[in-house]
């Protein structure tokens, strides 16, 4: 573990009924770092977030999240208030209400209990500019009003990571991200996670490669629920452990698109 | 809430409270005349209305359907019940101060958990208290659990019928099959002269008011917000760092105790309360009525309790052989063809016509046109 590590994993294994989704697994990121983690089907790459985010509780060993926080023992919505977001493969958001609303909801807040919702009454001026800014950023912001239901897919997955950036997370775990996007909106959600990782940690999970070359500074291969290698995408593409996993999937060295 | 809705929540309360019981007060030869039936039927309706609000809340926003809401409901209508059979005092058939059926069942001496509903004022909070702190304790074992969606409505199903088998048995000394009936006065006051009858449809038309103003109340309030939320994504509510089920708890809670208070209304309006009231039937009439209004509208709730239960009392009366038939015709009807109810239909209505004559709003208020979700 290095001194300024935002997530730690050691000796992380998964059983489900018998099958390791998670082996042992060792695995710590920076601060302030873009990660992308990359593997073929079933190597354990939403398992691991699932861990990270507290849906799944690991059968042993610690998950430290900053410097002291075990986040095995909490619920999902207690480690999002410590600061951890999560975006899902397909997207989901809220479709009966506004976009507005969506972020609304979202934002950080003191108390997100029954009573603070139930009385706190919405729109200080801090609160408006938030919502405005996080809408810019994802450029939703001449939708404000419109119901979520009408986005496209595309739309849907910004206004997600809007929701996610919105609860102010000191790290952001984003799974396959550009799924089912054009090639256009791929680009732009590239972008999105480049400005992003500015002033956050993310955590990036990704089948194209063309998009992980795009904004990979740091590439992890999983294998069978454990780190296969890590290192620079070209590192990682030559790394003949990993062309031997991808083998027989494909000729070329370019794991692509699987899924 | 905006000033038009105010004027219309305003009117219709008048009319309710005020103009129906002044129409009834009025000399029986006069053509306005509102007859004692009619308005007593009103009353039943209305308290109906109460409990189809609170479900509204559970299930049009929240997405909790419960089958269960009979038993919220006969427990409130027990715990007035319970005064009212106190209130009889030595005036029954028996001339003891024991109940009927207890004198029936020989039972010598008023049962322990009977003895506080003498009070009057014990009987107002046991309303309340008593469906609020039992779905309390129900919803918090069920959503703790994390039980969701159709199995949740399996085990509010099996808890109406598990009431409905203990509210039959005589051992509980509630009456068994033949439940709580012959009240003779409420708080005092005769319930045999159209004066009280009056003057409980009053309070009932404005306890319903007051539970409009409630639900909507918190629909508008983030909360609100945050229960369409969980309807549409409770597994994103959970990673926005808030906690579902502790939202669930209170909207469940709030809806047991509009089901208590619709219980108590009822109870001496209709001047019996039995397990009938109770079990899965009744539970499942319950949510016919918010489907066929139109769920999580609140309005929608009224306007299906209210008409359902009017065309219910129509057609048991004029072919009694047909209502079952025509309940369930007019389940799958609304189900398959108006998916948003009554109130959807006339705003989809209100939208076509609308857009015909050129008047149509964009794409931002769609919640509304759909009928759908306030904002």
């Amino acid at each position: 573990m290095t001194a300024d590590s935002i997530v730690y994993l050691e000796d992380v294994t998964v059983d489900y009924d018998g099958f390791k989704a998670l082996d042992r697994l060792t695995f710590y990121m920076d601060r302030q770092e873009l990660r992308v983690v990359i593997g073929p089907n079933g190597a354990g790459k939403t398992t691991l977030l699932d861990v990270i985010s507290g849906r799944v509780r690991p059968e042993s060993g610690r998950v430290i999240f900053g410097h002291l926080t075990d986040l095995t023992t909490l619920r999902e919505n207690e480690i999002a208030a410590l600061g951890i977001g999560r975006k899902f493969q397909t997207p989901s958001v809220f479709v009966n209400l506004t976009v507005w609303e969506n972020i609304e909801l979202s934002l950080r807040r003191q108390s997100k209990g029954v009573f603070a919702t139930l009385l706190g009454r919405g729109g200080g001026e801090d609160e408006r500019r938030r919502i405005w800014e996080t809408l810019e950023t994802i450029g939703l912001e001449g939708k404000a009003e419109w119901m979520a239901e009408t986005l496209s897919h595309g739309e849907k997955q910004w206004l997600e990571i809007g929701m996610v950036m919105a609860q102010d997370p000191e790290l952001l775990l984003i799974d396959e991200p550009v799924a089912g996007m054009t090639d256009e909106e791929s680009s732009r959600t590239g972008d999105l996670l480049v400005e992003i990782a500015a002033s956050r940690s993310v955590l990036v999970i990704e089948h194209d490669m063309e998009f992980v070359r795009r904004i990979a500074r740091k590439v992890t291969v999983l294998h069978q629920g454990a780190v296969l290698c890590e290192g620079s995408h070209e590192q990682v593409q030559q790394d003949p452990r990993v062309l031997e996993v991808y083998v027989g999937r494909r000729r070329e060295a370019q794991p692509h698109a699987v899924d | 809430m905006p000033t038009r809705e105010w004027i219309a929540v305003g009117f219709v309360a008048t009319i309710l409270a005020v103009v129906l019981p002044v129409l009834n007060a009025l000399p029986a030869e006069s053509p306005f005349h509102v007859s004692n039936f009619t308005l007593n039927l009103f009353g039943k309706f209305l308290a109906y209305a109460i409990l189809a609000l609170g479900l509204d809340l559970l299930w049009g926003y929240a997405g909790v359907l419960s089958l269960g809401h009979g038993v919220f409901f006969g427990l409130g209508a027990y715990a007035m019940g319970m005064h009212l059979m106190l209130e009889i005092g030595a005036r029954g058939v028996y001339q003891s101060a024991l109940p009927d059926f207890m004198v029936w069942n020989q039972v010598t001496e008023l049962p322990l958990f009977w003895k506080p509903f003498r009070s009057s004022l014990f009987t107002l909070l046991a309303v309340v208290a008593v469906p609020g702190l039992f779905g309390w304790l129900f919803g918090f074992l069920a959503f703790r659990s994390r039980v969701r969606g159709v199995y949740f409505a399996i085990i509010t199903q099996a808890l109406a019928l598990s009431a409905w088998l203990v509210f039959n048995r005589n051992e509980l000394n509630l009456g068994g099959t033949n439940g709580l009936a012959d009240f003779k006065t409420i708080f005092g006051f005769p319930l045999n002269q159209a004066a009280t009858q009056r003057g409980l449809y009053v309070v009932t038309a404005l306890t319903l008011t007051a539970s409009y103003l409630l639900c909507r109340w918190i629909t508008r309030s983030r909360a609100g917000k945050l229960l369409v939320a969980i309807r549409d994504s409770e597994t994103r509510v959970l990673f926005c760092g808030y906690a579902p089920e502790n939202y669930k708890l209170f909207v469940f809670v709030v809806s047991a105790i509009l089901a208590g208070v619709a219980g108590a209304l009822y109870a001496p309006q209709v001047g019996i309360i039995t397990p009938a009231k109770i079990g899965v039937l009744p539970s499942i009439e319950m949510v016919v009525w918010v489907a066929a209004g139109g769920r999580g509208t609140l309005v929608g709730a009224i306007v299906g309790a209210v008409s359902v239960n009017w065309l219910q009392s129509w057609l048991t009366r004029s072919y009694p052989d047909v209502w079952l038939l025509f309940l369930g015709a007019l389940f799958m009807g609304v189900v398959l063809f108006f998916p948003d109810g009554l109130v959807g239909a006339v705003n989809r209505l209100v939208e076509r016509v609308r857009t015909l004559f050129g008047l149509s709003r964009p794409a931002a208020v769609h919640a509304d046109a759909r009928g759908g979700i306030s904002r």
